[in-house]
């Protein structure tokens, strides 16, 4: 047991959880990610590792490029977790009042988020696994140190971006700037809306060295193995400046989080303060639909918000996949929408998941009504993905491809918020039912 | 002069045009109990989150024992304990757990103590998450007691808790005071104030429009004031609106 009294907590409450959930508690941790990796495995090799049928040779900038994707997909998730656990986590608010150290507080968060995103490398490594079954095993070992790498990076990167966006929030000196910027948003809150656009910039750069050395270190170039070092070194610059970072800022996080929340409930109209992202949808439906449709987007948007603004980031995501020839393009594209679409649809059960018993018993929401309201809201909250995806594949391919991209990804949010009702709050149901799904909806897209 | 244990200097907060908090001025002795009441939205929990650090000051300072809590948040934190009004706890520990955990942060504290005092000797070692919200309050309570510090605040923390838990809770309250302690305790249930509170701070529109010993009040004497000091500072409130609306 560690003397750190967090790493300590952390690791009772994981046993606690674990030996009160049981089996269902290890098929939630490690047997539904593992299954789901494997599961894509069949449909990432004719859609994105279609250079395996090419010579070795020709290999390298096709592996370069697919293990920066895959890097960026590990950064742009662990920004977005780390920043939940460092500012918005439920743990700050037990901590809050505590005489903590905060860099103790950080590292914990950091092994906290390490912990539930064990999977992000060796589910890559799964999916990428036709590169060791075609004979390049050196290759494929050297894209996985890469995208360990970028792990490391995008975890320690994260915390400090974050922790430097505390300090930048309340900096009379960047006011101006955030002022610019904030939209309709409180000034501090700008600072973080942008903090994983930061993080996904600075350690992208580093991870795409470290993405071009995949094919140099297999090939025995030493330049290979430094370029991999790359997002290690940025990865222990960050973790050094940590503790320092934290003892400036964790602190005054409480703060600006709390004046952040305080100011959106007391903004001057009296009506903003209960609008959330996209509620204007609800003046087009019918009354009964609406009651139900509101209440999701509120619940939604002010309990996950990060995961419904992870759509805009994987929204960014599908229109680089659809931002290539217009013979991968539109594949790439479609199915990174149908798997995505899939992802983000979980919000569903996450919302059954939510409501007490209390309320489940007295004001159920049951009955067609209900379900058109979450499959709206659902769809709504996938459709940037499958616009942004629809448009690089008009821009690159044709508009015919690219509306059928955005047909696609309408197909997938109904048939996910459909598999997310019916699945009435249980993950444990709705995420091996939505793998199989998802895969078989994009295997077709991909053949198509 | 004597080290005052809580001092709010021209304190004010401002969120937009909404003026939550203004320009408070309070000194709080070591040894006070103090109860503060005021109405929903008065500013009490934006006073006690400025004074626990969740929120600074857009004027003014706040101390806790000397020490300036939006400059110095981890000494102030050493004197301060808290209960806020939606309690946070560690679910997936055990109360005994937790409160190990929070002696150990805090550098000490009598563990089974607090559990006897709280009333949760008998599920000590059951999770958190199976309690009620009556034991985690009470859990919260125990972990704000434990390593006495010199200063605790309560956010309607005796809401939720049961007769006997609540007389056994004040106990524990007033034996911090008497050992030297300072508790600000929150509410807008009048009787509890007048119950255990030395001194009352009434707060009304983010004002303090009352400071009294409550001694001197006499039974019922604190409602009264109350509904009085609160019916004076709205019409105060709408005499304002008007000037501003007629200019």
């Amino acid at each position: 047991m560690s003397d750190d009294p967090h790493i300590a907590a952390l690791w009772r409450q994981r046993t606690n959880r674990a030996r009160a959930e049981g089996i269902a508690g290890l098929a939630r941790t490690v047997l539904i990610p593992l299954v789901a990796a494997l599961a894509v495995v069949p449909l990432v090799r004719p859609v994105f590792l279609g250079f395996l049928d090419l010579p070795r040779a020709l290999w390298g900038e096709s592996v370069q490029a697919m293990v920066l994707r895959a890097a960026l997909v590990v950064i742009g998730w662990l920004a977005l977790d780390v920043y939940s656990a460092l500012l918005r986590g439920p743990h700050r608010a037990v901590l809050a009042h505590l005489p903590v150290d905060p860099a103790q507080v950080v590292r914990a968060d950091l092994l906290r988020v390490a912990a539930a995103r064990w999977w992000l490398v060796p589910g890559a490594a799964l999916a990428l696994s036709p590169i060791a079954l075609h004979g390049a095993v050196a290759m494929w070992a050297w894209a996985l140190v890469a995208l360990a790498g970028a792990f490391a990076l995008g975890l320690t990167a994260s915390a400090a971006v974050h922790l430097g966006a505390v300090r930048i929030a309340e900096d009379p000196g960047w006011a101006g700037i955030l002022d610019m910027v904030r939209g309709s948003n409180p000034r501090q809150q700008a600072a973080f809306i942008y903090a994983p656009g930061v993080v996904m910039i600075g350690a992208g750069l580093l991870v795409s060295r470290a993405a071009e050395g995949v094919a140099h270190a297999a090939a025995g170039e030493t330049v290979g193995g430094l370029q991999l070092l790359l997002p290690w070194i940025g990865a222990v610059i960050c973790a050094v400046g940590l503790p320092r970072l934290a003892r400036a800022a964790w602190f005054r996080g409480a703060a600006v989080v709390s004046e952040i929340d305080a100011r959106y409930a007391t903004l001057a109209d009296p009506l903003e303060e209960r609008r959330v992202y996209l509620d204007w949808v609800v003046r087009f439906l019918p009354a009964t639909v609406a009651r139900h449709a509101l209440n999701d987007l509120r619940h939604g948007w002010r309990t996950r918000r990060t995961a419904i603004t992870g759509a805009w980031m994987a929204s960014l995501v599908a229109f680089g996949a659809g931002w290539a020839p217009a013979a991968v393009g539109p594949t790439r594209a479609g199915v990174f929408v149908v798997l995505a679409t899939f992802a983000v649809a979980v919000q569903g059960p996450l919302l059954d998941r939510d409501v007490t018993p209390f309320l489940r018993h007295w004001l159920p929401a049951a009955g067609l009504d209900a379900a058109a309201a979450r499959l709206l809201v659902s769809m709504l909250w996938c459709a940037p993905m499958a616009v942004l995806g629809a448009l690089s594949v008009a821009l690159r391919a044709s508009l015919v491809q690219g509306l059928w991209i955005l047909g696609v990804g309408a197909a997938a949010a109904a048939v996910a918020a459909t598999l997310g009702w019916l699945s009435r709050g249980s993950i444990a149901v709705y995420g091996p039912a939505a793998t199989v799904v998802a895969v078989a909806f994009a295997a077709i897209v991909g053949a198509s | 002069m004597s080290e005052q244990a809580i001092v709010f200097e021209s304190v004010r907060k401002v969120f937009g045009r909404v003026v939550a908090v203004d320009r408070v001025d309070l000194q709080i002795a070591p040894g006070s109990f103090v109860g503060l009441i005021g109405h929903n939205g008065a500013g009490k929990s934006t006073l006690l989150k400025m004074l626990t650090g969740l929120l600074r000051p857009t004027e003014g300072v706040v101390r806790v024992g000397g020490v300036d809590v939006a400059a110095e948040p981890l000494e102030a934190r050493r004197r301060l304990g808290a209960v806020p009004e939606e309690p946070a706890v560690y679910e997936w520990l055990t109360a005994r757990e937790f409160l190990e955990f929070v002696a150990e942060v805090r550098g000490g504290g009598d563990v089974q103590g607090a559990l006897e005092l709280c009333a949760l000797g008998d599920d000590a070692d059951r999770l958190i998450r199976e309690y009620s919200q009556g034991m985690r309050r009470r859990t919260a309570l125990g972990a704000a007691l434990l390593g006495r510090p010199d200063v605790l605040v309560l956010d309607e923390a005796l809401n939720g808790l049961d007769p006997p838990s609540a007389a056994r809770v004040k106990e524990a309250l007033r034996a911090q005071v008497d050992a030297g302690g300072t508790v600000v305790l929150s509410t807008h249930v009048v009787d509890t104030v007048q119950a255990v509170a030395d001194r009352v701070v009434m707060l009304a529109h983010g004002r303090v429009v009352a400071d009294e010993h409550a001694a001197d009040l006499g039974p019922g004497g604190l409602e009264r004031l109350f509904l009085e000091r609160l019916q004076e500072s709205q019409l105060a409130e709408e005499a304002s609106a008007g000037v501003s609306s007629s200019n």
